[in-house]
Parts: structure tokens; C-alpha cells; sequence
């Protein structure tokens, strides 16, 4: 196996202007700006030439808000076109249905960095009701074929089990699982 | 146990993905990614 290495990329931070947006929900440590996520691990996004893998994560609003803004922790490791496919999704028997609204993200920060996030946003919003689940998806579409992303691990959490999803798993659908890594996100509005 | 989990890791250097060797177990359920060190086995 042949290693290249580099020395580690700097800081990178992100000013959010984001005043006046209730927060839906977030894993991100919003008080640490050189520690927002963990910039080093992170579950592998890909196109089908790299072994397809999408993945999602579920959060379950505690009011009735509008969604505006999501914001996810995910970096470019290779391919030929660095994006990837960002959706807010319904929730379909525990895993993810229906998308409600899908972006297409590019430019990401590459993989290993701390502490940019992909933001995107929706003027007109999006409801979403208390206590019902919906789904943060991260995917590729044609053009990412060969694409490889990782969506970053949330470091705000090192006790409880997080659930995310997976596509197209084992069995060709969306797959639920636990796992002590939660994936960094976040989710606001009004 | 943590060996008895499969994982399948890809470790990433300045943009050269290299897939590392997968731990033992029954299910692969998503495969992971770590930058600029190795993995746990």
C-alpha cells in the first residue's frame, strides 16, 4: 500500500450568520469553533464506482417549525466531481422516504479539516411537525459517480448510541442502525 | 468486543484513499473513513 502524507490541513472555521433561526435540532458543538465535529472520522458517502453507500440521519423536531437551513459536516475525499446531494426527507417505517427537499452541494472542504459545514437553504421553508421523524440524507447523483465524501462524526455525543441509515445496505434499501458514532448535522429554521 | 465488529475502513491521506483491511464480523454495515492516522483493529 503506498501512503502519501501531508502535513495535517489548518483550522478552517465557518461564520454562520444565522441569527434569528430557531434551532431544530444540532449534534454540532457550536461553542467550540475549533471543534464543531470531529474533523477525522466520518462515514464514507459514494457513487456506485466506489461501492455505493449513501447515508442518513434522523431528528424528530420537539414543535411545529419550518425548516430554512440545514447545515452537515461533510468533506470531498476523491472522485472526479467533489459534491454530493444533500435532502431533508420524510421517514418511511424507521428508515428514510420520501425527500421533501433535495440540494446539491459542491466545493465541499476536503475530508479532514475542521470546522466548515455544507449550509443549505430554503427561503420558503419546509414544515415539519413535532415529534414526527424526518431524515437528513447526504447521496450522489450522476455526476458523482466515482465520488467519495465522508459525512464527519458528531463529537458531542460520546454515550449514547446514535441512529443513522444506510443505502443500499445489505439488502438493496434503506437500513436503520445504531452506532456510537452519530454523523454531524444541523438542522434550523423558524 | 470491538474486533468482533466489521468495519470497513477507508484511510485517507492528502486526498489518496487507501481501503484498509476490514475487521472480522457478521454484518458490514457502512463503510468509514479516518484521515491522517491509522485505524482501530
Amino acid at each position: 500500500m503506498t501512503v502519501v502524507t501531508e502535513s495535517a490541513p489548518s483550522f478552517t472555521t465557518t461564520n454562520l450568520n444565522d441569527s434569528g433561526l430557531v434551532t431544530i435540532f444540532s449534534n454540532l458543538a457550536a461553542k467550540y469553533p475549533k471543534g464543531e465535529y470531529w474533523c477525522c472520522g466520518g462515514y464514507n458517502v459514494m457513487g456506485p464506482a466506489q461501492g455505493e453507500q449513501w447515508m442518513a440521519a434522523p431528528f424528530t423536531p420537539g414543535a411545529d417549525h419550518t425548516v430554512t437551513r440545514i447545515e452537515v459536516a461533510v468533506g470531498y475525499s476523491q472522485g472526479k466531481t467533489n459534491g454530493v446531494v444533500l435532502s431533508l426527507n420524510r421517514d418511511s417505517n424507521g428508515v428514510p422516504g420520501k425527500a421533501l427537499k433535495t440540494w446539491n452541494a459542491s466545493g465541499l472542504p476536503r475530508f479532514g479539516a475542521c470546522c466548515t459545514v455544507v449550509v443549505k437553504s430554503d427561503a420558503s421553508g419546509i414544515p415539519v411537525s413535532a415529534g414526527t421523524q424526518y431524515w437528513v440524507v447526504l447521496s450522489t447523483n450522476s455526476h458523482e459517480k466515482d465520488t467519495v465524501d465522508g459525512w464527519n462524526f458528531n463529537d458531542t455525543n460520546q454515550v449514547d448510541l446514535a441512529t443513522v441509515a444506510t443505502y443500499p445496505g445489505n439488502s438493496n434499501q434503506w437500513e436503520a442502525f445504531q452506532t456510537s458514532q452519530g454523523v454531524a448535522f444541523a438542522v434550523k429554521g423558524k | 468486543m470491538f474486533s468482533k465488529k466489521l468495519v470497513s475502513i477507508a484511510l485517507v491521506f492528502a486526498g489518496a484513499t487507501a481501503i484498509a483491511a476490514a475487521q472480522n464480523d457478521v454484518v458490514l454495515r457502512a463503510t468509514q473513513q479516518r484521515f491522517g492516522g491509522n485505524t482501530p483493529e
